[in-house]
């Protein structure tokens, strides 16, 4: 059977989309609320400290090649450890899936699609990310490739048209809530940053281990400067503590551009990459589940799996009350599960080091 | 099979999808251009809309000039309890679905400015139907009075009408780029105050009734007005435009505190460096009964220092500007080199004087920062507690200040030098 694998440029593409989706939700807002005027610092410094963690979670995975973390698991605690490994993964990726797809139709439908029911929107983002899953990942990883540059495209055409409302003062005073604010709540904000835990699900399709350290640098660093760019750009234009008061940051934004006559009223392009980029996380997060439910229990087929996950996904995107609810579910709680996945990587990674040295000295190796 | 399958499924979707909940003709709305805010009689608001009319604007009919001009929009007004059950109202009353994504003004009467519009604000900041470029003014009168006599006469497009109405201040200086974003985000800052552009319906019906007592020349200590000393409602004009704008209401916080007239909003342009060019008239320096008329156009950006001195605001600013010369009544040479630096420093101290006048009246009588001293100061803070400590909106009015103007006049037009006239008695001096 031939291996499926997909390029570097495709899995960093993947993963900027991946974790850039939450400049696209709130994370303009959040970092404001939280560091002030600082808000852009704090969330470099979150790309310095999630460099180092990569640094030292790459370093201990390499020994395990291009293996993941369900392997790992299995390897130092057996088949039992890879199961529990195996469903901890699938609950973290389900909620992720779940609670992003909520957020995302409820957005639709405060922007766009204001007098569609909730479920009407929702099924069109199952539909899209069923035939997603449905197609694999090669497929999904082909299209993030197409349009993660478009949407990085429109991204700064957006960010440089609102350039003309910027004003230097609003990011002044320059440490905002205090270093304090900047450093020890920097800390939590790696969680941002967590999508990365999916490159130890998908670094078997990644070919060679090569690839799963320069494609986790670059995508952090990408992903970094975005968060960091779109952070100040808004930041520059509404001065705190406003700035805390829009639910949709970079659509605030784009509303505001207006140049002449011709070139205004934008947004309906932010519609777009941000409807691009939806499909795309929750295609891949969704192919990712069926991936992973498949291996932990070895079963033969996944497509099987598609229209079960996806109605499960349906089913719970629609348990939060409200949006308020769903953006608190997914601030508060989700960055929480996010950073425990990303210690549960760095914790088996030892652990798998450990064992190793413990068979080499038995000669088992 | 399966491609029959797929176009069906296609066809399917195709078919049932274009009309699906949000599907909405353009021709099925009701396009708002301008929202007016009045206090009610009976209720908390009066909500008065100017609905465009687009047969009347794009059709043939459509010409600029009286024919079909004030048939481009109609006017409408509710009395209500918030801005939303007014438009639940108003869509109750006209046969199409009230829509906001178009509306180029929203005003509000002075009588309410007064009060604190926040709440309104704040309600229209949560409509994704509302756009940042949309100009909030006061009105002078009421809202209503305003809006219903806005009558289009050399544009026939009420949206076109606005934009072009509101962007005079590139040449005229009278007023401000006074659009919702920026209202919003003053209106929230730490280091800044608010302004609205000050419209009205002007009064005067024949050139018999014109009065100086209306314009603000006295306060400045001139003999007559010149062409700024006058806010909207008191402008010496006859003809078919009734409504204008000149001046701008300040802010303190939500409420309306007081205004400055169009001559000063071209000095809070200067100090914004929102300015571009307009024209300025001065006494002539070397005689006493004739004027000068400058073109004054930005050369730089202002440079603004801020420092506390016993814990009051020193405010140091320096303008650099530059001008050319409309006219010079008395004939006297400034276009030479001999006089061109008499006309520089007078104009310098006149700008001097008129600009201290102004940044005084903002701190001692209006106790608003409009020009916005205070990001100096946030600058130098350098964490949000420290900026907090400095309590910048409550100390400006003790501010002092010192204006520094740095001009130079460029061209003299397509004269350079006046020779006198001459008459039966020989050279006419006046």
């Amino acid at each position: 059977m031939e291996r499926i694998t997909i390029g570097r440029w495709e899995s960093i593409s993947l993963l900027v989309m991946m974790i850039n989706l939450q400049i696209y939700l709130n994370l303009p807002r959040v970092l404001a609320e939280d560091a002030g005027t600082a808000g852009w610092i704090q969330i470099a410094y979150s790309t310095v400290l999630i460099l180092i963690i990569f640094t030292a979670l790459s370093l201990l995975y390499s020994k395990f090649g291009i293996k993941d973390i369900l392997d790992v698991s299995n390897m130092v605690f057996g088949r039992f450890g890879e199961i529990i490994t195996g469903i901890i993964l699938i609950l973290y990726l389900f909620f992720a899936v779940s609670m992003v797809l909520r957020e995302f139709t409820e957005n639709v439908k405060i922007i766009s699609l204001t007098q569609s029911p909730i479920s009407f929107v929702t099924s069109f983002f199952i539909a899209g990310i069923t035939v997603g899953a449905y197609f694999g990942i090669q497929a999904i990883a082909r299209v993030a490739v197409l349009m993660v540059p478009v949407s990085v495209l429109a991204h700064f055409i957006i960010l440089a048209a609102s350039s003309q409302y910027f004003e230097i003062s609003n990011i002044m005073p320059i440490l905002g809530n205090g270093i304090d604010a900047i450093l020890i709540n920097g800390v939590e904000k790696i969680a941002y940053f967590s999508s990365i835990n999916t490159l130890f699900i998908f670094s078997p399709f990644l070919g060679n281990k090569k690839n799963l350290r320069r494609v986790g640098y670059i995508s952090i660093i990408l992903a970094g400067f975005f968060m960091v760019a779109n952070t100040l750009a808004y930041l520059l234009v509404y001065p705190y503590p406003a700035a805390t008061e829009n639910f949709l940051p970079i659509y605030q934004l784009a509303k505001l551009v207006n140049y002449g006559r011709f070139f205004q009223r934008i947004e309906s392009v932010f519609v777009l990459i941000w409807a691009m980029t939806a499909f795309l996380y929750l295609s891949f997060v969704f192919y990712l589940i069926i991936h992973t439910f498949k291996k932990t229990f070895r079963l033969k087929y996944q497509r099987t799996l598609i229209p079960v996950f996806a109605v499960l996904t349906f089913t719970v995107s629609m348990l939060p009350q409200n949006l308020v609810s769903a953006i608190e579910i997914e601030t508060k709680y989700f960055r929480l599960v996010g950073l425990s996945v990303l210690s549960m990587l760095l914790f088996l990674s030892a652990a798998g080091n450990i064992a190793l040295k413990i068979k080499k000295k038995r000669g088992n190796v | 099979m399966r491609k029959v399958f797929a176009l069906i499924l296609s066809a399917a979707l195709m078919v049932n999808l274009t009309g699906c909940f949000d599907s909405r003709e353009i021709d099925d709305l009701a396009y708002v251009s301008i929202l007016g805010l009045d206090k009610g009689k009976n209720n908390y608001l009066q909500l008065t809309v100017q609905i465009m009319i687009p047969t009347s604007i794009g059709g043939s009919g459509g010409t600029s000039g009286e024919g079909g001009a004030t048939e481009s929009t109609y006017v409408t007004t509710v009395e209500t309890p918030t801005i939303y059950s007014g438009l639940n109202m108003i869509n109750n009353l006209v046969s199409k679905q009230i829509e906001l994504s178009h509306a180029g003004m929203l005003v509000f009467s002075k009588e309410l400015a007064q009060e604190g519009i926040q709440k309104y604000i704040n309600a229209l900041s949560r409509s994704r139907q509302i756009r940042g470029n949309m100009y909030v003014v006061v009105s002078n009168d009421s809202a209503r009075e305003f809006i219903e006599n806005l009558k289009p006469v050399l544009e026939i497009n009420p949206i076109k009408l606005i934009a072009l109405k509101m962007d005079e201040y590139r040449y005229t200086g009278f007023s401000a780029p006074t659009t919702f974003i920026n209202f919003y985000i003053q209106n929230k800052s730490t280091c800044m105050q608010s302004t609205a552009t000050l419209v009205a319906v002007n009064r005067y019906n024949s050139v018999d009734e014109f009065k100086a007592e209306n314009s603000t020349y006295k306060e400045k200590e001139r003999d007559k007005p010149f062409e700024g000393d006058y806010i909207a409602g008191s402008t010496p004009q006859v003809g078919k435009t009734k409504t204008e704008d000149m001046g701008l209401a300040v802010f303190d916080g939500d409420r309306m505190v007081g205004v400055i007239d169009g001559q000063e909003v071209n000095y809070y342009l200067m100090l914004t460096d929102k300015f571009n060019k307009s024209s300025l008239t001065l006494p002539d320096p070397l005689t006493d009964e004739s004027l000068v008329v400058l073109e004054i156009s930005r050369s730089r950006a202002p440079i603004r220092t801020v420092t506390m001195k016993d814990d009051k605001p020193f405010i140091k600013v320096h303008l650099r500007l530059e001008a050319d010369i409309l006219s010079i009544q008395s004939g006297i040479n400034y276009e030479s080199l001999d006089y061109i630096e008499d006309l520089q420093n007078h104009t310098e101290k006149f700008l001097e004087k008129e600009i201290t006048r102004l940044l005084g009246k903002t701190a001692k009588e209006l106790k608003s920062d409009i020009c916005g001293f205070g990001k100096e100061i946030k600058k130098k803070c350098l964490t949000w507690d420290e900026w907090q400590k400095v309590e910048w909106l409550k100390k400006y009015k003790d501010s002092s200040f010192e204006v520094n103007v740095d001009l130079k006049i460029r061209r003299p037009g397509l004269m350079v030098k006046t020779t006198p006239a001459y008459s039966s008695e020989g050279e006419v001096i006046r």
